[in-house]
């Protein structure tokens, strides 16, 4: 596997630093109330994004990756809501190591504080650029009204700054393009425009839920390439969600694996693509094609579909897909997520019978 | 490399429901929606046996009881469970010489259920003088009448010329709505399904006519009926005349899922199997919507209604002796005699009703067809 | 922008020439010319005229032309503001319309001004407080606002008007300012008359404004852009107006250009129930009286007005709407 090679080189080079935790996720629950029940969207998950690495989220569509991207800036809307945890945030930029931890979760909704985290201190860029962007107002209009919210500067200087931005991102033409509306732009190019757009104002967290899906193949690699040298140099966490394991492979430091609403298996990128050691992960792995072994040229895939969310099974939620499915245990107890191999955690009543 | 898995529909427990369970289905959950097509159903079964529930002949005149007020009905005689309303007197006021009606219930009038009342023909045929309500026997030898909502200047009790009035009022709309429902589908269906310069062609058609203010045209176009033409002709040239403009909303709808459908598989499997157009409009396109054609159409009927009754209120619709809700709210033109005979302004109340009745129904259709569209 | 334009005002023309066609065929109905109408009614009072001097008359007016060239010195006059002659009554129609088309003109102007005022922010307050009580009564006024024709809505308020106020409510002027020039107090005077019968016209058209513009908003609400703008920390009402309401407006802005055809039909209904100095009973006396030169005059008017409000309901669609600017 090509990708190998660049999985090595990224943990390589996180290792110089101290790490310095931005955030740190606990506990979080967020819940949904439909006709047909209560679906736990986010089901207790717990998790940190340190300064300068990124955090990679991967899971199935519908097993809570955005919503959990959604629930740290408190962006849920009717009828879901966040039911319980915290997001501790710590802001660097004031003072040194112990800055004041605040948590977001516990922000009055709607107030100045969280407005100024939000945009602020973390930025948010989204899957479906085209969709992203108020298409009756230019680029440059939404740009300088981001700015401007977060920095004290003229309209003639936000305008400057948002050219400025264009062309780190690699926009062709920005200050021409600043003018332009959406539908005047290529994907591609609205996808850069937004992320100019979300790093403006220098937050120390950016969130990128799926920005690469529904780009071509090409750009998206041309998007996780401008993302890795910008968080390089403007040293931001990133919490990336995606549910393509090969963008994992290119960008994430650390991983979570997530299936209905819970995180089943923690790693880091290195561990997870040598050694995974989640059923579900495994399962993810040997459905993606050119890894694992193939028989007769057909691509394996995990038996049975994701569960409606609002009727979880009982036990551990993966055990009718399962392929090591114990009987007598993994369709009663819910299994925890525990070690396993150092660092990496996984919740799988395989390695908890051992002890 | 995306992590897909699998539909495995042996593992799960899936029941299928046919199209119209599921609207149905749906279309319960609506509860003002349900309430209403009971009360919509209820009008049209008045239409139906409008002979029947009437009261009395509503064409009957009699200036001795010209304007008599509505009189309430009496359920319990003290305790006893016997309807009565109380005679009407008719006083001459000594100065200003106007009528005026009071109720005197030393005289009650007992009011029975299936009494028998004046004669007709049900639906032309059946010939019967029972009625929903009536006087007993022996007071119909005297004459006594009940007039429940009042009766007009020339003495015709208002309740019954309501009801004769909703069956046409509300055949009108049924009528008219069939017709519009004919051009539309048809211009739509050829619009959506052909495409090109066809659907261009109909389409500026259908701005052109959206574009035309419909009241005057009516208005003109009633006016230059002929002045000798019967009940019946009238009848048929009004529903026209509102036909005539209302089929541009139906065509939208039509072609709108028209050129939606056309891209389906179902459709293009029967193209390629060589069927007629003709076949594949009328035995694959339209029955995947009829659901929606129902809603369009029932939402259609209100405009249907209200352009009768406000054309037949200027006195270019429907005219006496037809009996209509538009010709009987005719009599509220002058407000100086309404102030002193308000019940006069009753048949407004069934137009409301109904329309609200019909909008909500056809509110929930739509919703139930199509839950994911936009009310726009 | 401008293939928009002129692809609306083509269909605009179309329209107007479809009516001028249909009105020109009204006015042709009559059997016999004016002039024969004329000769008849000189006869029965014992004057004598000469086949000479009818067709001097019929030569005046231009009718021994062919019927194309009659249709189009018509058009002409039209167009010159010139809407021709009155045989019934024996006035020019600019005569008797005289300031009932300015008055026209300004009640539906007016109606469509009250309908944006009061229907935009009840719609964004009904979406944003999506089933709050404000959200379900006004969306319960809506429907029976809707549903109530404008006439019986109009009999209504006189009935009212008269029952509890003993006042006889109709007309756009008091008395003593029905021939009085235009001038401030006239004015006022207008304005405090054109209040119910806004009311009553504009109803319907505000209660769809208000569930159009709540069902757009709704649809907005949700948009990947909002939410996109709200996770770079804008305040939420600005946000909702900036964005979302900007977007629900474009659809609000296309039915303006579409309920104008209903607010020009409505007036005539309304105005001949109010008894306003509009266009509308001068119409249906005209129709009563069989007086189709006028009618013809009428209708064609009615619908240039119409096309013009939806054009410049269209053109400020255009102003909005980056999208359809560049189409």
């Amino acid at each position: 596997m090509p990708k190998t090679s660049k999985v090595e080189d990224k943990t390589n080079k996180s290792d110089k630093h101290p790490e310095r935790q931005v955030l740190e996720i606990r506990d979080l629950h967020t819940q949904f109330s439909t006709h047909d029940g209560v679906v736990k969207a986010v089901d207790g998950v717990s998790f940190d994004v340190i300064e300068g690495k990124t955090v990679g989220i991967v899971g199935e569509s519908g097993c809570g990756k955005s919503v959990l991207a959604r629930s740290v800036l408190q962006l849920i809307e009717h009828p879901g809501q966040i039911v319980g945890g915290k997001v501790l945030y710590r802001d660097y930029a004031e003072g040194e190591e112990a800055a004041s931890q605040n948590d977001i979760l516990a922000l009055p909704s709607g107030g100045s504080e969280i407005r100024s985290i939000r945009g602020g201190h973390i930025s948010m860029i989204f899957q479906e650029p085209m969709s992203s962007f108020s298409p009756v107002h230019t680029i440059g209009n939404q740009m300088v009204e981001a700015l401007r919210l977060h920095k004290p500067i003229s309209k003639v200087e936000a305008n400057e700054q948002a050219v400025d931005w264009l062309h780190r991102v690699g926009m062709p033409n920005p200050s021409e393009r600043i003018r332009a509306y959406p539908h005047e732009l290529s994907g591609g190019q609205l996808q850069r425009a937004m992320i100019a757009l979300a790093l403006s104002t220098n937050p120390s967290v950016l969130i990128a839920d799926e920005p690469t899906t529904g780009l071509d193949v090409t750009t998206q690699a041309q998007i996780l390439e401008l993302l890795g040298s910008l968080q390089e140099e403007q040293g931001m966490a990133m919490m990336f969600i995606t549910h393509d394991l090969g963008v994992i492979a290119e960008i994430a430091d650390d991983v979570l694996v997530m299936y209905l609403g819970r995180v089943v298996e923690e790693a880091s990128v290195t561990q997870l693509f040598q050694s995974p050691q989640h059923p579900y992960t495994k399962a993810l792995f040997t459905s993606m094609p050119g890894t694992g072994e193939i028989e007769d040229n057909r691509l394996p895939t995990i038996k049975g579909s994701v569960p409606e969310p609002h009727s979880r099974p009982a036990g551990c939620f993966f055990h009718p897909r399962c392929d090591s499915f114990m009987s007598g245990t993994c369709d009663i107890a819910e299994p925890e997520l525990l070690a396993v191999n150092g660092q990496q955690k996984a919740s799988c009543f395989l390695y908890s019978e051992g002890e | 490399m995306t992590v897909d898995t699998q539909e495995n529909n042996e593992s799960r427990d899936v029941t299928l429901a046919s199209e119209r369970q599921l609207v149905w289905a749906r279309f319960r959950r609506h509860k003002l929606a349900l309430i209403s097509t009971v009360i919509v159903a209820l009008f049209y079964l008045v239409a139906f046996g409008a002979e029947f529930v009437a009261v009395n002949d509503p064409v009957e005149t009699d200036a001795k009881r010209s304007l008599m007020p509505p009189q309430s009905i009496h359920l319990f005689d003290g305790w006893k469970p016997a309807p009565y309303v109380c005679e009407m007197v008719g006083k001459r006021d000594p100065v200003s010489l106007r009528k005026s009606f009071e109720a005197d219930c030393t005289k009650r009038i007992p009011v029975q259920i299936f009494a028998r009342g004046f004669e007709y023909k049900f639906l032309g045929l059946l010939r019967s003088d029972r009625h929903l309500i009536g006087v007993g026997d022996s007071e119909r030898s005297q004459e006594s009448l009940v007039f429940p909502l009042g009766t007009d200047v020339q003495g015709r009790g208002l309740f019954s010329r309501i009801v004769y009035g909703t069956r046409t009022s509300l055949s009108i709309g049924l009528v008219g709505v069939t017709l519009t429902l004919l051009i539309g589908v048809s211009l739509g269906a050829v619009s959506g399904y052909f495409g090109g310069f066809i659907d261009t062609l109909i389409q500026r058609s259908v701005e052109i006519v959206r574009a035309i203010p419909t009241i005057p045209i009516w208005l003109v176009l009633a006016g230059i009926l002929p002045r000798d033409w019967g009940v019946l002709q009238i009848y048929f040239a009004i529903t026209i005349i509102i036909s005539l403009f209302a089929w541009t909303d139906l065509a939208r709808v039509v072609r709108g899922r028209f050129l939606s459908l056309r891209e389906e598989d179902f459709v293009t499997a029967a193209m390629l199997s060589g069927a007629r157009w003709q076949r594949i409009v009328f035995r694959h396109m339209l029955p995947s919507f009829y659901s929606h054609l129902i809603a369009a159409t029932t939402l259609a009927i209100p405009s249907m209604i209200i352009s009768e009754t406000a054309l037949s209120f200027l006195g270019l619709g429907l005219r006496s002796p037809a009996i209509s809700w538009g010709v009987l709210l005719q009599a509220t033109q002058n407000v100086h005699s309404v102030a002193l005979t308000p019940w006069l302004m009753i048949p407004a109340i069934p137009v409301i009703v109904v329309i609200l009745a019909l909008n909500f129904m056809g509110d929930g259709l739509r919703d139930a067809a199509d839950p994911y569209a936009s009310t726009s | 922008m401008w293939v928009f334009l002129a692809k609306r005002i083509g269909i605009g023309l179309i329209t107007i020439w479809a009516l001028s066609l249909f009105s020109f065929i009204l006015i042709q109905l009559p059997k016999g010319d004016y002039v024969t109408s004329e000769m008849i009614a000189l006869q029965m009072e014992g004057e004598n005229v000469t086949d000479e001097e009818l067709e001097n008359l019929r030569i005046y007016f231009g009718l021994d032309k062919p019927v194309h060239m009659q249709y189009l010195s018509w058009i002409g006059n039209m167009m010159r503001g010139n809407l021709g002659y009155s045989y019934a009554q024996r006035t020019p129609v600019n005569d008797i319309l005289g300031q009932r088309l300015l008055l026209t003109v300004l009640y539906a102007a007016a109606t469509v001004v009250f309908i944006w005022v009061v229907a935009i922010p009840i719609g964004i307050l009904s979406a944003v407080k999506q089933y709050s009580f404000a959200d379900y009564s006004f969306t319960t006024l809506g429907f029976i606002g809707v549903a109530v024709p404008d006439f019986l809505l109009a009999l209504l308020f006189l009935w009212l008007g008269f029952v509890f106020f003993g006042v006889s409510m109709g007309g756009l002027f008091s008395p003593e300012f029905v021939d009085a020039p235009w001038n401030l107090a006239r004015i006022w005077d207008l304005t405090k008359h054109l209040f119910i019968p806004i009311i009553v016209l504009g109803t319907s058209g505000t209660a769809s404004l208000i569930r159009i513009v709540r069902a757009n908003l709704l649809d907005e609400l949700h948009k990947p852009y909002v939410v996109a703008a709200r996770a770079r920390g804008l305040r939420e009402w600005r946000l909702i107006l900036k964005y979302p309401v900007r977007l629900a407006l474009n659809p609000a802005v296309s039915l303006t250009a579409y309920i104008f055809p209903f607010l020009i039909s409505g007036s005539v209904i309304v105005s001949v129930v109010l008894s306003l100095p509009t266009i509308g009973p001068t119409l249906l006396q005209s129709l009563l009286e069989q007086d189709l030169q006028l009618a013809g005059a009428i209708i064609f008017l009615a619908g240039v007005m119409t096309v013009v409000g939806t054009l410049i309901s269209d053109i400020l669609l255009g102003l909005l709407d980056p999208r359809i600017r560049q189409a």
